[in-house]
């Protein structure tokens, strides 16, 4: 098997797996990719990881979408490539599992087990949210400046109406002047 | 379709893997068109930020090396950081009211980060004991109504 294809069925299965796992609308799969993409296979470095992960929250629609940065990253002879089959694996497998629920929900209706799963879910996933801000933390920058701002848009997104987006510009302006 | 199925439909989302706006999605498309609506959902709902994020990592690669585009990536990074622990800290308040979820929480967080535990082990450790503890909440609940 020649290199592309195992690299394609590499960003397949890794994604893949993620997409099954990816409770809470993906909020806690990010250390695990980030131990895939960086550590195990070495697709990508920390700091790419970080600002990846940003334009995933920058984009609109889901963050998991940065899954095709990856991809993308991972095969440099077909980036596009890379890039689909990242897509494909983060996509597909939570959507057929969606689709195929869906047909025998109605007979849950009435089920307990929604709110159980749910319900008892949530802490490890809130932890996982927790992990992944060390993960991310990992690749991004340090020193005052850089703390001053994480600080500064975590209470103004607790605190204001302000948008994501335009947090992370204003964040992004800062770093032209203080970051480069 | 009718308020209460999108409501239910929402719920089947957010309990299901997969990003909540494309479960969502497909929901709405398999009830009003069958699979075939399913299938033009998902491309509906994953096809466009696929695209953008395409040009947006196609722009990356090309100018990352800038001084100015790396300092502004290296700001943008910090601040989707601050974003996710504001998202940490708003998810953990909702835990508040039982120390244990506090504590399973706070063992997660540490077990992924510190001891590297798989994403696979963490949800069958710490989310099935979360589930167990719900699961019998529920039947005390039951036997005393």
């Amino acid at each position: 098997m020649n290199a592309t294809v195992t690299t394609l069925l590499h960003i397949l299965w890794t994604f893949s797996q993620l997409s099954v796992l990816g409770f809470g609308g993906g909020k806690g799969i990010i250390p695990q990719m980030h131990r895939d993409a960086v550590v195990t296979y070495q697709w990508i470095t920390n700091d790419q990881f970080a600002q990846f992960y940003t334009i995933g929250k920058l984009v609109p629609g889901p963050t998991t979408v940065f899954a095709a940065l990856i991809g993308y990253a991972a095969m440099p002879g077909r980036p596009w490539l890379g890039a689909l089959a990242a897509t494909v694996g983060m996509f597909v497998p939570s959507s057929v599992i969606m689709v195929v629920i869906d047909v025998f929900w109605t007979r849950f209706q009435a089920s307990p087990w929604r709110a159980i799963v749910s319900h008892g879910l949530a802490p490890a996933i809130v932890g996982l949210v927790w992990a992944s801000v060390w993960t991310i933390s990992r690749g991004t920058a340090s020193g005052l400046v850089a703390y001053a701002v994480t600080l500064a848009v975590t209470v103004l997104m607790l605190r204001t109406k302000l948008s994501a987006p335009l947090l992370i510009a204003a964040s992004g302006a800062v770093g032209i002047i203080a970051l480069r | 379709m009718d308020n209460e199925l999108f409501m239910d439909g929402l719920e089947l989302s957010q309990v299901l893997p997969g990003p909540n706006i494309l479960n969502l999605a497909i929901y709405c498309g398999q009830r009003v068109r069958g699979i075939p609506g399913a299938i033009a959902a998902f491309l509906g709902a994953s096809v466009p930020p696929f695209v953008i994020v395409l040009i947006a990592g196609a722009l990356y690669f090309k100018y990352a090396s800038n001084p100015y585009v790396h300092g502004a990536l290296r700001g943008c990074a910090v601040g989707a950081l601050g974003l996710t622990v504001g998202n940490a800290l708003e998810l953990s308040w909702d835990e508040r009211d039982d120390w244990v979820k506090i504590l399973l929480l706070i063992l997660t967080a540490v077990a992924v980060a510190y001891f590297k535990m798989p994403l696979l082990l963490t949800l069958v450790m710490f989310g099935g004991i979360g589930v167990a503890r719900e699961y019998r909440k529920s039947r005390k609940a039951k036997a005393s109504s």
